[in-house]
């Protein structure tokens, strides 16, 4: 929003200029204009005034805007020099305006340890598992001018300028206060937890061995009332256990020993520990399961807990004599594990939240009769989520659910270069320009009109498309209008005064080239490469990995410029 | 199977109430010959005239916590040869990795079933048995 309309007061300056340019030129002091010309003069000239001061103050409001917000705003250029700076951001950095100004952000506002994972964020390539990585907020170790290191929340959003290229523009906050407060809860939950299962200890242990007749025989009534407390004595454990474990798992402590394991083998592990669980339900456990291993990189103890949550909560609520089945198998350089049960399904009103911490369906006759902390699937997702995995549920009201997990397989490639989406109507036209990517060490993603390539780029972060100007459900220029993070496009079309439509203003919606159908290859791959490199090209110091890799592989074989 | 079955338990537990629920459990469900000892210092000053098959210790306690009366048993000729099973809720793969690095022959979770706990000693002494 702010550079745009700083871009149309810069659009609107630069016109009037022009024009007034213009008018002196072109203007002969004699003779007097006859008086409708002199009208119409006095009109144009009205209406520039108009123009500038709307501009002016369109151009003030935004300057007040980032002057008085709370968050630290920076503009970067290309090569991530600091272009503005707002007085936020030198509280929170201790650098002025003026030191800063000219000063690339990596070197003077961010650790060492951190710039890596920044130039990740601002070139948009992550690993494939990550979500897309402009318009969100991340997490880094921020640095002040005393040199002193603290938690800073940083929002890239890269920004097409006409004439200048590639811009940023940089959202800081300092969340060293939230930080604080964050670990004070996490510790004081830690420390209750912990404290609570020094007396559960000797009290489980002295009710277990009540139960079960290590004391004498009880009366029955004794028994009776012994069993609730022994019931809900392990119902507390459970808790406190799955508390600690999440507490452990969020704030990083949770050690992950991850080695190469069959998750077949992992898979029956954990089934054959839920069986004599499922025995009481009278619910069968079945296994699906490929000839053979199916490898993945994971702690086997982390993910037999996941699979046996998964497992557990499907026979809790299987009906009585039903069955359920557990499938594992590759799926797409990842594997798939997959719970099906044939309960009643979940509500729609629970959907939302059935990740979330504490959160439990109504109450329902499977659920009382073995009730949860309600804290199992957000474990589930953790681990899942720390093993660079997925986890979801498809479920059907009264014909049950099937809860499913995806992890990184064992020796699957690491995706190739950047992703490239190619938007075309023309289903053989897309698959050509989608091969010339991959041909070009791409990855590429095809999407037939713009209602899928929303979802696309919805879903994941793209280094650049290719749009055909017609699409069959929307106009492809419009498409380019829509409000979202700036993807350099290639346009590609097949009417012939297209090159003549490239002006340059088109920039501002990420156009960097347009090209005719058929399409000359040559210059399709250097535009291609122009926005593959523009990025790390530009980057003056200490290139990360990822980007190296990119140059390296972008090289044209054999060329060794 | 080792030659000899285990006998005679030195049991290391600070905290009151678990160490009676343990001793109950070790001696009257296992019908293992204990010593309890409620300290670091007091299993040393114990663990010498007991003469211990098999020793059970708590990790965290006061003043001298168990990796630092285990390393204290370790230096004594009487005690250096008797295997410790570590007991705590710290089990996380690397630390229980770090236990058995320090010569613990195993560890268990706590908190623990009382009503299994003998069994569960007893294999894992015939386990260190065989692996020896």
């Amino acid at each position: 929003m702010i550079p745009a309309a700083l871009l149309l007061a810069l659009a609107a300056g630069t016109a009037l200029g022009l024009w007034l340019a213009r008018r002196r030129t072109s203007t002969p002091p004699a003779p007097a204009p006859a008086p409708e010309a002199a009208e119409v003069e006095t009109a144009r000239w009205q209406k520039a005034k108009e123009d500038l001061s709307r501009a002016v103050a369109a151009e003030t409001l935004c300057r007040r805007i980032i002057d008085t917000t709370l968050d630290g705003v920076a503009v970067l250029d290309g090569r991530y020099v600091i272009e503005q700076w707002n007085p936020q951001a030198a509280a929170i950095f201790g650098w002025s305006k003026d030191e800063a100004i000219g000063q690339p952000l990596l070197k003077l506002a961010v650790a060492e340890s951190a710039r890596d994972e920044l130039h990740r964020v601002i070139s948009g390539r992550a690993r494939p598992s990550d979500t897309p990585l402009f318009s969100r907020r991340t997490e880094i170790r921020g640095l002040r001018k005393n040199g002193q290191e603290f938690p800073l929340e940083i929002a890239v959003t890269p920004l097409l300028q006409p004439e200048k290229g590639v811009a940023y523009s940089v959202f800081l906050r300092d969340i060293t206060e939230r930080k604080r407060v964050d670990r004070l809860k996490n510790e004081f939950v830690a420390t209750v937890s912990h404290e609570l299962r020094t007396p559960l200890t000797s009290i489980r242990g002295s009710l277990r061995l009540i139960a079960g007749g290590f004391t004498g025989e009880l009366p029955a009534k004794t028994r009776a009332m012994i069993d609730i407390a022994n019931e809900s004595c392990e119902r507390l454990v459970a808790l406190v256990n799955d508390i600690l474990d999440i507490e452990k798992i969020e704030s990083g402590k949770m050690s992950f020993a991850l080695l190469p394991h069959d998750m077949t083998a992992l898979a029956m592990k954990a089934v054959e520990a839920t069986r004599a669980f499922a025995q009481p339900f009278g619910v069968e456990i079945r296994t699906e399961a490929p000839a053979g291993p199916c490898p993945a990189v994971v702690d086997a103890d982390r993910i037999i807990q996941v699979i046996t949550n998964l497992v557990s909560n499907a026979v809790k609520f299987s009906p009585k004599g039903g069955a359920v089945r557990v499938r594992v198998g590759p799926r797409g350089g990842k594997v798939r594990l997959a719970v099906e049960d044939l309960g009643a399904g979940i509500p729609d009103e629970f959907r939302s939240r059935i990740f979330q911490k504490f959160a439990q369906a109504d109450a329902s006759n499977e659920r009382r009769s073995a009730p949860g902390t309600g804290l199992g699937l957000s474990i589930c997702k953790a681990i899942v989520d720390r093993l660079g995995g997925t986890i979801g549920f498809e479920s059907e009201a009264g014909r049950g659910s099937t809860f499913w997990f995806e992890i990184p397989g064992a020796g699957a490639p690491d995706a190739a270069g950047p992703a490239v989406l190619v938007v075309d109507g023309n289903p053989a036209e897309a698959e050509a320009l989608a091969s010339a990517c991959r041909r070009l060490g791409f990855q590429a993603d095809v999407a037939s009109g713009a209602v899928q390539a929303r979802e696309r780029l919805a879903a994941r972060s793209y280094a650049a498309m290719t749009l055909d100007v017609r699409l069959p459900d929307a106009d492809g220029l419009a498409f380019l209008r829509e409000p979202r993070p700036a993807v350099p496009a290639i346009v590609v079309t097949a009417e012939r005064q297209a090159t003549g439509r490239f002006t340059g203003a088109e920039s501002q919606v990420g156009i960097v080239d347009w090209l005719t159908k058929p399409v000359d290859h040559a210059r399709f791959e250097a535009a291609l490469r122009g926005i593959a490199a523009a990025v790390p090209a530009e980057v003056p110091e200490e290139p990360a990995d990822v980007i190296r890799d990119f140059l390296r592989r972008s090289a044209p074989a054999g060329a060794n410029r | 199977m080792s030659e000899k079955t285990v006998n005679r338990v030195l049991y290391v537990e600070d905290e009151p109430n678990i160490r009676a629920v343990g001793l109950f459990s070790l001696a009257e469900v296992g019908g293992f010959t204990v010593e309890p000892a409620e300290s670091g210092q007091d299993a040393l000053n114990k663990a010498g005239g007991f003469g211990p098959d098999l020793i059970l210790l708590d990790v965290m306690m006061p003043g001298m916590d168990g990796i630092a009366t285990f390393k204290a048993l370790r230096s004594r000729v009487d005690t250096s040869n008797v295997p410790v099973i570590f007991m705590t809720a710290k089990v996380q793969p690397h630390e229980v990795q770090g236990y058995k690095d320090l010569g613990a022959i195993a560890v268990i979770a706590k908190p623990f079933d009382p009503v299994t706990l003998p069994d569960e000693v007893r294999a894992l002494w015939v386990r260190q048995g065989e692996a020896r």
